[in-house]
């Protein structure tokens, strides 16, 4: 624990003297879901179903704090140190690689969660009679929490695992970006589950990406009542261990396998 | 103007650059094919988003199916020209000047800035360009209004000015970096830049939509040629078009001459 705690504050560190760059990332980061509100708002104020304009603003607002609490680059600063041989330099150190880019990307986060704290509860404050009511409740802000945990644990493992490619593919990075498509796609961003189409939601069900994003939202505007919103959190869980498995397999592999390019 | 004066050898020196930039895009057969497919993909995926809105509405702000497409089909044509020519250039504007490589570009017979621009191609953007250029045809063939040939070369002209006038934008947020220690964040601007490209301006309010039209000129890039060729043109939009780029190119070299005076070499 007091290793994790010198890597957290070296981290904290690190992020803090990019802040700029930290904030801007996060500002580009919102832009998408405010165009996507703006599309699905104006949809479903001529729609008989899908989700309610009220709905649409919660969903979409909520989608915005989901993805800065979520969002997972590290995969791609993995897979180039994987190919320049600069991974060396993690295997002789007393922690994991593993936790040395998840407290990098928390660092980030808990940069990016300074205007968050301040404009989203303004935000919230501000639209309160124009929101869901369901974001007020304790036991949905709970669970959303919890879900959010879930989908950013799944967001990183997954991440970690197309990285990995890096070990045999020297393309990883451009399969890593095949697997951001799909996620967009998947995962109730660029279009909210009630309004897609029966077939899609099935096959989307069934991928891990809707488990990041849509889950935690859904969960939020009270989609989730009684035990599901803890099927969901279950499902998660499962999600996570079967990534994390993989990643273990593949890390330990690619380790066997790995020459150091020049060496 | 030494501009002008140099246009043929700025021209010969950019068909060089293409040229090169594909040489070296052929050795790397498999990533080249793989972002042309991923460029494909999300035209589809795009395509997939708007039959979707239109399976729950019949109108998006008033734009039906076929003008949705044609706003769609636009920005591809439109981005996969701007990627393929300047954006990922100037992007690497921020590590050129923190490592000195501008010293490097400064001594060459070009214009610096139009070097910066344009020193390289980015190829894959086929994929995007030509899907988008499939779906116009598409979009426009199936549209209730056809575009008379003046309404096309409207088109055509506006695009270009408002191109020019996202250059000058991009251009100016690059030259941040003569006076930041940093910004790799850069692209977190393009991404601010592009994402509201896609769709019909007419789904954001009032406020944003006149923001994003005159303070930060996007409109001009793709929807108001788009509402060219879908018969909403108003004629004062072009001699606006025309002041807009004008103005933005005015202030992006003068941000880049600002920027130039207070660039100390990394090597003196």
């Amino acid at each position: 624990m007091h290793k994790l705690t010198r890597l957290w504050i070296a981290s904290w560190s690190r992020a803090l003297s990019f802040r700029g760059d930290v904030f801007l990332w996060w500002i580009s980061e919102t832009m998408e879901p405010i165009v996507l509100l703006a599309i699905w708002v104006t949809v479903s104020l001529n729609s008989t179903g899908g989700l309610t304009p009220q709905e649409t603003l919660t969903y979409y607002i909520f989608v915005m704090i989901t993805v800065s609490a979520t969002n997972v680059w590290n995969g791609f600063f993995l897979a180039g140190d994987i190919l320049k041989g600069t991974i060396i330099q993690f295997l002789t150190r007393p922690i994991g690689i593993f936790w040395y880019y998840f407290l990098r990307n928390v660092s980030a986060k808990a940069i990016r969660a300074l205007p968050i704290v301040i404009v989203y509860p303004t935000a919230i404050f501000a639209l309160h009679d124009r929101l869901s009511p369901t974001i007020f409740e304790p036991r949905n802000i709970g669970f959303y929490v919890l879900s959010l945990f879930g989908g950013l644990i799944i967001a990183f493992t997954l991440d970690m695992c197309f990285a990995c490619l890096a070990f045999w593919i020297d393309d990883a990075i451009q399969i890593r970006e095949y697997k951001d498509v799909i996620f967009m796609i998947s995962s109730g961003l660029l279009i909210p589950f009630a309004f897609m189409p029966p077939l899609a939601q099935t096959i989307f069900n069934w991928l891990p990406f809707r488990y990041v994003i849509a889950t935690p939202v859904e969960i939020m505007l009270g989609q989730a009542p009684g035990t599901e919103a803890i099927k969901l959190i279950g499902i998660q869980i499962i999600w996570i261990v079967i990534f994390s498995v993989i990643l273990k397999i593949l890390w330990k592999q690619g380790l066997k396998a790995y020459a150091i390019p020049g060496q | 103007m030494p501009f002008l004066a140099n246009s043929k050898q700025l021209w010969r020196v950019w068909l060089s650059v293409l040229r090169t930039s594909f040489v070296r895009e052929m050795e790397f057969r498999t990533n080249f094919w793989m972002g042309i497919i991923r460029e494909i993909v999300w035209v589809v995926i795009f395509i997939f988003i708007i039959s979707v809105i239109f399976q729950n509405t019949q109108s998006l702000a008033g734009w039906n199916q076929a003008e949705v497409l044609v706003v769609l089909g636009l920005s591809r044509i439109v981005e996969a020209i701007m990627r393929m020519t300047f954006m990922f250039n100037i992007g690497q504007l921020p590590p050129d000047i923190n490592s000195g490589f501008i010293d490097y570009i400064l001594t060459k017979p070009v214009p610096a800035q139009w070097y910066i621009a344009f020193r390289r191609a980015e190829f894959y953007s086929f994929g995007s360009l030509f899907a988008g250029i499939a779906l116009l045809a598409y979009a426009i063939s199936v549209a209730d209004i056809q575009p008379s040939l003046l309404d096309s070369l409207a088109a055509l002209f506006i695009t270009v000015l408002g191109i020019t006038a996202f250059y000058s934008l991009l251009i100016m947020v690059a030259t941040l970096a003569f006076f930041l220690e940093r910004l790799e964040a850069i692209w977190a601007f393009f991404h601010l830049f592009t994402e509201p490209l896609t769709y019909p301006f007419d789904i954001f309010p009032r406020g944003p939509r006149i923001a994003m039209t005159y303070f930060i000129p996007l409109a001009f890039v793709v929807f108001v040629p788009a509402q060219a060729l879908t018969g909403r043109l108003q004629l004062w939009q072009i001699p606006a078009a025309v002041g807009i780029a004008a103005l933005f190119l005015l202030l992006a070299n003068l941000a880049w001459r600002a920027g130039l005076r207070r660039y100390s070499s990394a090597s003196s």
